[in-house]
């Protein structure tokens, strides 16, 4: 069973120019011990929709559609308080700037045991124990005096890892990681996908990876899944993607990526136009206007995922291999 | 002579407490510290053995950023004094010539008698004189054969629980308002806040108080109209005076809680699975808080400027009655002390608002 | 985001700042009182002076909408004349803390360094000083000067009010010096008087507008301080809330004499204040909830 199912999550916010889709149709799954990878640009959505999976979205967005399950239990039919009784418990979450994302004026120690002593109901002095002890497995030496240290007293990659061990106190299955190294320099960036590949062997954590960085995602993820304008646009494992791209838009992404033995006088290659904003159902393919393979059928329909080959799904009506099947999902 | 002299010595102090070098303000402000124990404690040696403690203790203790206060709060004090004194003298009277026409003969004596020279700079020189030397405040000069200390002495406390009672009600109700309207924004709780926030901004707070007492005191009789003496005749002036306060504060909090409850922090508390209520009050309380606390400062000199219009519609004993019959009556001694008064209040409360806000943030303790 | 035409930032504050319509309402309000008080009095003939001791404190009626008070004389003149002391007073120190304000505040933050650290000692010196203090004895001080002289009164309130308007603007010209506009300006060998007229001073009206609109309720306030404690120099709004206050007695309630100077005065701080909020949430729209 899988551990995580996301099955036609929608997320919309209510702007002055209408209800923007920030996510629309979006399905996948996470398996226990895997590590999944959720890219886009910035603008496709991903954010919103990790957000959308703890039922965290700042108002006024809202979910307007989707299923969400974790091992088996449905969150949406249970609606706010199955989503309460996850978080920070079963499901833990790091984000994208953990500068802003620890509270400046109370100590690293009380940020931490108040998880264990809410998930695991742990005294004060037995969650500080734990607290410590998951600090230094996270790489983190001194642990009792950090718990008395400010987050301002901390580097960057410190920070990170302390935001880490806040997310895995209280023992989840699931780790949701929204850009976690985007905000930190390049060696501390290898530091700490390292330690999510150690915590993972360990612990049998899952995880879904949230970045724009096609090659940090390389290098940590067991499988990816590339979306655009709201949902998925290929899904496939990791080794995979990268060697046999079959969504343009894929193709386009790694096109992007400057390589060592590239012409230095060829100019950077980019995808011309930009990510469009949904306020209503698409009528075409989301992505044919900046599409470097449109043919005429693709401004008539919007296609569907469907599978393309063992374990990998598409949504590019040209891709080979395209079995009128079911839907995968 | 001596008031020339204390006049540069005070601007000095003042250069030198926005130019010295750390450790040079941490002497000077010791120092500073241990002046009042040695002036008004009687036993001169009493005195200078606890000022000497107090000093001892304030270098190796105090933050620098308290001993910097004390060092810049004694040159403004200092200056107040002349500022307040070159004022008076340049108002059209004097306290020997007010009713009836002096003789000039008399007028000399009564001006030798009490110690009031001709000129400004001469008063100022006698006046701190006789502050640090023999740690009084003067006779009065209207009020035979009393002196300022024996008249204020009364007042003071009066002043000092009106005033206070008035800054922990606006404090107190204005963060009750501000944080429920910031918590559940746009609902009625929201709008009731703020609609009488409003009212307590858009009005002076003696049509507030006369609002108040028409109702209360004259209409339902709950409340005494006027007088002082009984917890009951406490109650419509405190609340006169908070009342702009409490709308101010409750503007602020409901702002701060507003901004705070967006930032990541707080999505990262919820994301751990913590329950509303202790995201609101263990993580966001203290953002929103902050605002409010460097409104304290200017919020307790507010109320201070309150209290004179306060004092006067509830015919309230207090200092503020005193300035403002010193002030009439050019009762030069009198007008000074309660200058000092307030001027002092202000500056000790500002120092506690500074050690306030070094509590709630710890980012800033490393300045201190 | 795409698509979107960019307009300058002082249209988007305009058409934010007429989309709130407590600032709106504020405005209109504002214009209906000034007119109400500079304009109608001589339009319709009425007399804010005269007594008529036969007709004392009389309540609202036909002739005399606002009734009389305690020597015959129509209120509601007397509301409107008032009015316009009241106003001129909340423009006038206003103006006077913002042109003073302004200036110290400016060079503080521009020249930065000692300089700044100079004159911003100095403000926190008179930030502590209880300035009503000083109000009120310089109020005494000009008491002997003809009634209706309203300067001193400007002065006095102004210089009161200029301090947190330095402060405040040399906070944005300190942040605002370091831009790289201002740096262009030097490199290009700008005088320093002209990088200040012209880059930095129209980039700190924002907030210098925000803060004088919030100003002159507080000022108009700080008057009817003064008028209640007997130093007004001038019929205002304030002077008749503290006559109405004078005559509160057990026996005969005189509403009108309070309620009628006193709504005409929270509607105008109201005013104000609406129109002060909307065009700091237009000119900043980060403070928004």
């Amino acid at each position: 069973m899988n551990l995580l199912e996301v099955d036609d999550l929608a997320v919309a916010f209510p702007t002055e120019e209408g209800t923007l889709r920030a996510v629309d149709g979006l399905s996948l799954t996470v398996a226990p011990g895997e590590i999944v990878g959720l890219v886009g640009e910035s603008g496709c959505g991903k954010s919103a929709a990790a957000l959308a999976l703890l039922d965290l979205l700042p108002a006024p967005g809202r979910r307007t559609r989707g299923r969400i399950r974790l091992d088996g239990i449905d969150l949406t039919a249970g609606g706010a308080k199955a989503f309460a009784a996850i978080r920070g418990s079963r499901v833990g979450m790091i984000f994208q700037d953990p500068m802003t994302s620890l509270n400046p004026y109370l100590r690293i120690g009380v940020q931490l045991r108040e998880v264990a002593e809410r998930h695991l109901r742990l005294r004060r002095r037995d969650a500080e124990l734990r607290a410590c002890a998951l600090l230094e497995r996270v790489g983190l030496a001194d642990a009792e005096a950090l718990l008395r240290a400010h987050p301002h007293e901390l580097s960057g990659g410190m920070r990170q890892r302390v935001m880490i061990a806040m997310a895995l106190l209280a023992d989840p299955v699931l780790l949701l990681a929204d850009e976690p190294t985007t905000a930190l320099d390049v060696t501390i960036q290898a530091e700490i996908l390292a330690l999510i590949r150690e915590l993972r062997r360990e612990r049998g954590l899952g995880v879904l990876f949230i970045s724009h960085d096609l090659g940090v995602v390389a290098g940590l993820c067991d499988r990816v899944v590339v979306m655009y304008a709201g949902r998925a646009v290929e899904v496939a494992p990791v080794a995979e993607l990268f060697a046999r791209p079959q969504h343009p838009y894929t193709e386009a992404l790694l096109a992007c990526v400057p390589r060592l033995d590239d012409d230095p006088n060829a100019p950077f290659v980019s995808i011309e136009g930009m990510p469009p904003r949904l306020f209503g159902a698409a009528r075409e393919c989301t992505f044919a206007p900046r599409c470097g393979r449109r043919v005429a059928a693709c401004a008539s329909a919007d296609p569907e995922l469907l599978e393309s080959g063992p374990g990998r799904l598409d949504r590019c009506i040209q891709s080979e291999g395209r079995p009128e099947a079911s839907r995968g999902v | 002579m001596i008031g020339a002299l204390t006049l540069a010595f005070a601007v000095a102090l003042l250069g030198a407490a926005s130019f010295l070098r750390p450790s040079w303000v941490r002497v000077v402000g010791a120092l500073l510290l241990a002046a009042p124990p040695v002036l008004l404690v009687s036993e001169r040696w009493l005195g200078v053995l606890v000022g000497a403690g107090a000093a001892a203790l304030a270098f190796r203790f105090l933050p620098i950023r308290v001993l910097r206060r004390v060092v810049f709060l004694v040159p403004s004090l200092v200056l107040l004094v002349f500022v307040t004194t070159a004022l008076m003298y340049a108002a059209p009277g004097s306290p020997f010539a007010q009713e009836r026409v002096a003789a000039p003969q008399v007028e000399e004596a009564l001006r030798a008698q009490y110690g009031v020279p001709r000129s400004a700079i001469e008063f100022f020189g006698v006046y701190m004189e006789r502050l640090v030397v023999e740690g009084s405040l003067g006779p009065s000069l209207k009020v035979q054969g009393r002196s300022v200390g024996e008249l204020l002495a009364p007042a003071l406390p009066v002043s000092l629980s009106l005033g206070l009672l008035a800054l922990t009600l606006a404090v107190g109700g204005g963060l009750v308002l501000g944080i429920a309207a910031g918590v559940w924004p746009r609902s009625w709780i929201d709008h009731t806040s703020m609609g009488l926030a409003l009212v307590g901004i858009s009005l002076p707070n003696f049509v507030i108080g006369a609002g108040l007492l028409i109702v209360f005191a004259l209409g339902l009789g709950w409340l005494p109209v006027a007088g002082w003496g009984t917890p009951g005749h406490l109650v419509l002036p405190a609340v006169t005076l908070a009342a702009p306060y409490a709308a101010y504060v409750a503007r602020l909090a409901r702002a701060g809680m507003l901004e705070t409850m967006q930032q990541d922090f707080v999505r990262t508390a919820r994301a751990k699975g913590l329950p509303e209520r202790v995201v609101v009050l263990d993580h966001a309380l203290r953002g929103a808080v902050l605002p409010v606390v460097s409104f304290l400062g200017p919020a307790a000199a507010g109320i201070l400027t309150g209290s004179f219009v306060v004092e006067t519609l509830y015919g309230v004993p207090g200092m503020g009655q005193w300035f403002v019959k010193g002030a009439i009556n050019r009762d030069y001694s009198v007008v000074l002390g309660t200058a000092l008064f307030y001027a002092s209040l202000v500056g000790v409360l500002n120092l506690g608002v500074d050690l306030l806000y070094a509590w709630i943030d710890p980012r800033v303790r490393e300045q201190l | 985001m795409v698509g979107e035409v960019t307009r300058g930032p002082w249209s988007d504050a305009w058409s934010r700042l007429r989309r709130d319509r407590a600032a709106l309402v504020g405005a209109m309000v504002l214009g209906a009182v000034a007119a109400a008080c500079f304009v109608l009095p001589a339009l319709i003939g009425l007399d804010a002076v005269a007594t008529a001791p036969g007709i004392r404190h009389r309540p609202p009626d036909l002739q005399h909408w606002f009734g009389t008070d305690s020597l015959g004389r129509d209120l509601f003149a007397r509301v409107l004349v008032g009015g316009r002391t009241s106003l001129l007073v909340g423009l006038a120190a206003t103006a006077v803390s913002v042109v003073i304000g302004t200036a110290w505040g400016g060079v503080a933050g521009y020249y930065a360094g000692r300089v700044d650290e100079f004159m911003m000692r100095i403000v926190d010196f008179l930030y502590g000083v209880p300035y009503m203090f000083l109000v009120i004895l310089i109020m005494l001080l000009f008491s002997d000067t003809a009634r209706g002289d309203l300067l001193p009164v400007f002065l006095a309130l102004g210089l009161v009010q200029w301090l947190t308007m330095a402060r405040i603007v040399r906070g944005e010209v300190l942040a605002l010096r370091e831009r790289e506009f201002v740096l262009a300006a030097r490199l290009a060998g700008a005088a320093d008087s002209r990088i200040l007229l012209r880059h930095i001073l129209p980039n700190v009206l924002g907030p210098v507008i925000v803060y004088a609109t919030l100003t002159v309720p507080s000022v108009i306030i700080l008057e009817s301080f003064l008028s209640f404690l007997g130093l007004g120099v001038a019929l205002s709004w304030g002077e008749l809330v503290a006559e109405a206050v004078s005559v509160v007695n057990p026996i005969r309630s005189y509403w009108w004499l309070l309620l009628c100077p006193s709504l005409f005065l929270a509607a105008t701080l109201l005013a104000l204040n609406f129109l002060g909020d909307g065009l700091r949430d237009a000119l900043d729209p980060r403070s928004q909830p």
